[in-house]
């Protein structure tokens, strides 16, 4: 009799804590760790991670990093020609294209999850196509040198190489999808990028969606089949509980913040609008702009023009010690989302005990029933909703106390249950059965 | 051993509040949605108030003067029905004339007052009486406080103001060892006898009658009968062979809440004939119910108020979270500023005194209710809003302009 081996889930990803822009990166650690600790052990390899971290059967690597580390050579260029036979099928949908990174049309911003600013181009490179490719390259000889259970590969850019190292590794194919190119970009979508995203879900055994909101999206867009793709939600930060503290009014400067990339997909511009009539009704209100992107200088000149360039304070990125504590500051949090797919940051809004107003077109609201939801294009409404948090602290005690009860009932263990299910329940591997027996 | 029947039906529509933004204030004092409210009376006028009145006056012509029954009508519910339906109000008044038809008393604006202003309340009950007076030629002798909220408290209200019956709901807590069809005073108030409601039997009827997968779909009035038929045997000694049966229930349940194509309307047609062919059951008004309570019939005390709503039977459900009591206390906050302006006698102080009083009507507090309301997922179906704290936010954007208009202090509940 053997023992059985624990079940090995070679993950892919774009980001990872400490390198990391938005959600993604703390998602997928969240997924990552939480599968770890129902007994799967994870290898989890991304780009451009110099330091490899090992916890206790969770690897985070980069591939070029672990490629050395095992022994292979990894001298060749992208465009050689091994790289173009190995992703010769993916060329149609990973092609690098120049659209994919240039701001050509004008809208850089919308074109693609490349922030252009500070880490975002640290993460994404310059030429997003071929590091994709180069990606996938890597990942297959990654896959070549390493067993797996199943591939679990977070986000477009890592499904090239998923894709490939599913078929070197003849596993079953797991996708989590964060975003879609139709939140990102809306109806100036990307064609290489969606099409990706559709030949990989329609290949994968099993998907699954941060939100109800995205899998509709996946149903919709892709004509991906219902019953393949399983919601998963977001869960707040397992290291980070949220503390105690009741909303005390007192404690609380007037500022309304919007935190996020300054990108169409977040709807900065909409919460511009809605300010400038806030601030023409409450004189104390402040706006806090924090993040960076492409839109910022537009966004200045918006405020400009809508005249409350006085009351609107452009804060830039973020620090994640700092997100806490000036949120912990202020008012109230905003996040007039275009298409938002979940929303981590109004978790991290209501661990810091602050209200949250919601796009109706996100998939947070979905756990977030006690909360405020306005449609992102609604402008009056959100001036409306934003007056009444600033003067009705009753209002604002109510949905953090409220929105933090439903926050704790929402955990990365429960999400990597369900993901563990659907490995069960799909491809026949139990997570739970083949964990080391506990000591 | 009988049974006296005594159906009252609740007829009620609040003023709905258009959407009010923050920006309105000080700038426009219209605040109801004019439009959504005739819509929805108009609605309910087709489906359920004239169908059901005609019914009702073919039962009473066939079984004269056997079938009785009455209604709590609300004077928010009367002037829609005036300004946007006047032909229901003609078919009430002619139910009313048939003499086998009785009102109930009640606050005029479906309001929480008497649990916030015993004074409010005094003037709602009044401002009733005079609006049935005024539009249905009749009154009621016989108390029904907004959702049956009932407790020591306002029995002793209700007692001052000289009723000598108040309605109430069968709840299991005060009815558990106690027979809901015995007769009973209060203690607060000894000289007002105690109308239960039969939640199940009235319930069966008001909610259950439509479930699928109730045990006892589809039900048949031969079946229902059979039930009332129970209740008869089973009478407690103290009833002296003669039980009272409450079927209270909203008005709406006829054709609104229960479609026609449920068959209720063909039930309570056939109900009055099964019931009068099998003897033992009398249909009686709440007046002729009152006059058979002994005055030492055993007392019910209720230090907590007691409601129709929800399971809870209590108040929750209007003020259940801290923007439904905030609300509610900044709008009765009002109340002097509300009078006093009143007094002036200009062109917008009765304007002024009405808008308030529709705003004390306790829908919206419902509105705001997030009892159940968990994962988002809740079907609000009453309620015209989004979501309890748009409701919550609406509201108190109507009270600021209130309050400016009555020379109050701008509402900021902390």
């Amino acid at each position: 009799m053997t023992r059985s081996e624990p079940v090995r889930v070679l993950m892919l990803g774009w980001e990872y804590p400490p390198r990391f822009v938005g959600g993604l990166g703390k998602a997928s650690q969240g997924v990552a760790r939480g599968l770890t600790d129902l007994g799967a052990e994870v290898l989890f390899v991304l780009p451009r991670f110099k330091t490899s971290m090992t916890d206790t059967r969770l690897q985070v690597s980069g591939a070029r990093e672990w490629l050395i580390e095992h022994g292979a050579r990894i001298a060749r260029k992208p465009g050689s020609p091994r790289l173009l036979g190995v992703a010769a099928r993916l060329r149609p949908y990973a092609r690098p294209t120049a659209t994919v990174v240039d701001s050509a049309d004008g809208w850089p911003g919308r074109r693609r999850p490349t922030a252009t600013a500070g880490d975002a181009a640290a993460l994404y490179g310059s030429d997003l196509g071929a590091e994709v490719m180069r990606f996938a390259e890597q990942v297959a000889a990654v896959a070549d040198r390493t067993p797996a259970d199943l591939v679990h590969a977070h986000d477009w850019m890592t499904f090239p190489a998923a894709m490939t190292a599913a078929e070197r590794l003849r596993c079953p194919l797991f996708l989590h999808v964060h975003s879609t190119e139709y939140d990102r970009s809306g109806e100036g979508v990307d064609p290489d990028i969606a099409a990706i995203e559709r030949e990989a879900c329609l290949r994968a055994d099993h998907v699954f969606a941060v939100s109800d909101y995205t899998r509709g999206m996946l149903v919709s867009r892709y004509g991906i089949d219902p019953e393949k793709v399983s919601v998963v939600y977001n869960a707040p930060d397992a290291d980070a509980l949220p503390p105690a503290a009741s909303f005390d009014p007192g404690r609380r400067r007037p500022w309304v913040v919007f935190l996020g990339r300054l990108t169409f997909q977040k709807g900065p511009d909409h919460f511009l609008r809605a300010a400038a009539e806030v601030a023409r009704l409450d004189p104390e209100a402040r706006f806090l702009v924090c993040g960076s992107g492409d839109m910022l200088d537009d966004l200045r000149r918006q405020a400009h023009d809508l005249g409350v360039a006085g009351r609107v304070d452009f804060r830039g990125f973020l620090a994640p010690g700092a997100v806490d504590r000036r949120l912990g500051q202020s008012s109230l949090l905003v996040m007039p989302s275009v298409s938002e797919p979940f929303g981590l940051v109004a978790l991290e809004a209501l661990r810091a005990g602050t209200p949250v107003i919601l796009s109706r077109q996100s998939g947070v609201r979905e756990v977030l029933g006690h909360s405020l939801q306005v449609d992102f294009w609604d402008h009056e409404k959100l001036a409306d909703q934003i007056l009444a948090v600033l003067r009705l602290p009753v209002l604002s005690r109510q949905l953090v106390e409220e929105g933090r009860a439903q926050l704790s009932r929402l955990s990365w263990d429960e999400s990597a249950q369900r993901i563990a299910d659907a490995y069960a329940r799909v491809a026949r591997i139990d997570v739970a059965a083949r964990a080391d027996p506990v000591a | 051993m009988s049974l006296d029947v005594c159906f009252y039906f609740q007829v009620h529509q609040p003023w709905r509040l258009r959407r009010y933004s923050f920006r309105d204030v000080g700038r426009r004092h219209d605040y109801f949605d004019d439009a959504a409210n005739a819509e929805i009376l108009r609605r309910v006028a087709q489906k359920c108030y004239l169908p059901m009145n005609a019914l009702l006056a073919e039962l009473i012509a066939r079984y004269r003067p056997y079938f009785r029954v009455s209604f709590s009508i609300t004077a928010t519910a009367l002037e829609q029905m005036a300004a946007f339906a006047p032909e229901v109000l003609a078919s009430f008044r002619r139910l009313l004339s048939t003499g086998q038809v009785e009102l109930l008393a009640e606050t005029s604006h479906h309001s929480l007052a008497a649990l916030y202003s015993p004074r409010e309340f005094a003037a709602q009950v009044r401002h009733h009486r005079a609006v049935c007076r005024h539009l249905l030629g009749a009154t009621g002798r016989v108390f029904r406080n907004t959702e049956l909220i009932t407790s020591d408290a306002v029995a002793a209200q209700v007692a001052a103001l000289g009723y000598d019956g108040l309605c109430l709901e069968g709840a299991d807590g005060l009815f558990d060892w106690r027979k809901v069809t015995a007769p009973y005073r209060f203690a607060a108030a000894s000289s007002v006898a105690a109308l239960p409601r039969h939640y199940r039997l009235s319930d069966d009827i008001a909610f259950r009658f439509s479930d699928r997968r109730w045990a006892a779909w589809p039900l048949r009035v031969e079946r229902y009968a059979d039930w009332l038929e129970g209740e008869a045997t089973s009478l407690p000694p103290e009833a002296n062979g003669r039980g009272f049966l409450g079927l209270f229930m909203d008005y709406e349940t006829f054709g609104e809440h229960q479609w026609a194509d449920t068959g209720i309307f063909d039930f309570m047609r056939a109900l009055p004939g099964e019931l009068l062919k099998r003897g033992g059951f009398r249909f009686v008004t709440p007046t002729e119910a009152l006059a058979r309570v002994p005055a030492d019939a055993a007392t019910l005390s209720l230090p907590t108020p007691l409601s129709w709503a929800d399971q809870e039977r209590d108040i929750s459900a209007w003020d259940g979270n801290a923007i439904q009591r905030a609300a509610l206390a900044e709008a009765f906050a009002l109340e002097p500023f509300v009078r006093r302006h009143h007094a002036t006698h200009t062109a917008d102080a009765a304007r002024t005194l009405e808008d308030w009083r529709r705003l004390l009507t306790s829908d919206h507090a419902y509105y705001m209710s997030t009892k159940h309301w968990t994962d988002g997922d809740v079907h609000q179906y009453f309620s015209p809003f989004e979501s309890p704290y748009d409701a919550c936010i609406n509201y108190m954007n109507v009270l600021a302009d209130l309050a400016a208009r009555v020379g109050a202090p701008a509402p900021r509940p902390l």
